[in-house]
């Protein structure tokens, strides 16, 4: 009787225990199952962005996608150098950039009216590295949204060409 | 050594149970938690997360369950009905009608997503509504541009079947989820989160 007491016991104390490193380490264990997802899905590099035109219903990365925008995305690593975001954007849509931390908090989001033209020229680096953005991990994920409100194809691939131009460099 | 054996095999099996019940008591939390939190507000069938600075470890974990890659309130306001106006779930085994009109925002959308939070296959490739795309009601034929005030109405169906216009494919899913998207939306949004005019979500098969 004892000994089932003390196996129920140990059995409550260590379901706690997985209760609570699910909750905290839940969002880091999603974005690490992308970053593999993504990582074997084709010759993607650290540091290069990935065009994604508006999600169907074939795409199954990421949840609840939003069919009406186009996508550059690319995974950051800071570790070594700061880098610089460029890149030529359209001056009649709604578009953004944002930044995720490996626990997936969005820590950055800038979108068209903010910036001072269309042209994103962004640095982005860690603390003690002199950036227009400084992160607290040197590793992550940008996301960079832009809106076809349109289902035409012709608009659709013009304004691919403006993903197209986003490159990421090394400060 | 057949006693620390079993020990052993008492421990592990411990580690496994207590692994299973910890791990699937977060998971089936956290979707509970998706419809009675702190950090969300009701309006209507639609909740709203009021918050999404995501500084709580449930707050995170949330998001990135059912909203990975979300923005920030501050970018976007994500109005999600999972239920209808009797608070009953949605499902494909029934049709809704919503009758709405322009929310104050830069761009505004409606997508239905399937049980599995994904676009549901539909032969038409038709998974939303936005300011453009969308039909609206009492247009001018002439001038249809025009006629797009901020009065101006819609009704959005979610069938099975297909419908006239503004039709949302429901597939074939126990559970859907329609989510509306503010992007950029005006104070008086931020201010009246609970309260703006939302479209109810109507059974009517």
């Amino acid at each position: 009787m004892k000994r089932i007491a003390m196996f129920l016991g140990l059995t409550a104390l260590l379901s706690t225990g997985f209760y609570y490193l699910t909750i905290q380490y839940l969002p880091n264990y999603i974005y690490h199952k992308f970053y593999t997802k993504v990582v074997n899905s084709g010759d993607r590099k650290v540091n290069e962005f990935t065009m994604t035109m508006a999600p169907d219903e074939t795409s199954r990365l990421v949840v609840k996608p939003n069919p009406d925008f186009a996508y550059a995305s690319a995974f950051f690593d800071v570790s070594d150098r700061p880098i610089r975001i460029t890149g030529d954007m359209p001056d009649s849509t709604y578009w953004s950039v944002a930044m995720y931390y490996p626990n997936t908090i969005n820590f950055f989001v800038k979108n068209d009216l903010q910036f001072d033209s269309s042209s994103v020229d962004i640095s982005l680096g860690t603390q003690g590295q002199n950036t227009d953005v400084v992160a607290k991990t040197d590793k992550g994920f940008i996301l960079i949204r832009l809106l076809i409100a349109e289902r035409d194809e012709y608009i659709q691939q013009h304004m691919l060409s403006y993903l197209e131009s986003l490159t990421i460099t090394y400060l | 050594m057949i006693r620390k054996l079993k020990l052993a095999l008492v421990g592990f099996l411990a580690i496994i149970i207590s692994g299973v019940i910890g791990v699937t008591l977060a998971i089936s939390g956290l979707r509970n938690m998706s419809q009675e939190t702190d950090f969300l507000a009701w309006n209507g069938s639609w909740r709203v997360n009021v918050d999404m600075s995501l500084e709580t470890p449930k707050q995170r974990a949330l998001v990135a369950l059912v909203g990975l890659f979300a923005l920030r309130e501050t970018e976007v306001v994500y109005y999600i009905a999972t239920v209808d106006r009797d608070g009953n779930p949605l499902t494909s085994a029934h049709d809704y009608i919503l009758s709405g009109t322009i929310p104050e925002a830069r761009y505004w959308s409606y997508t239905l997503y399937g049980e599995d939070d994904f676009l549901i296959p539909n032969k038409n490739n038709i998974y939303a509504y936005n300011g453009k795309t969308i039909q609206y009601a009492e247009r001018d034929s002439l001038n249809p541009e025009l006629s797009i005030t901020a009065q101006a109405t819609y009704n959005l169906k979610i069938s099975q079947t297909p419908q006239d216009e503004n039709w949302l494919p429901s597939g074939d899913n126990d559970n859907l989820a329609l989510t509306l998207r503010l992007y950029n939306p005006s104070p008086d949004v931020y201010n009246n989160l609970e309260s703006i005019p939302l479209p109810q979500i109507i059974k009517v098969k």
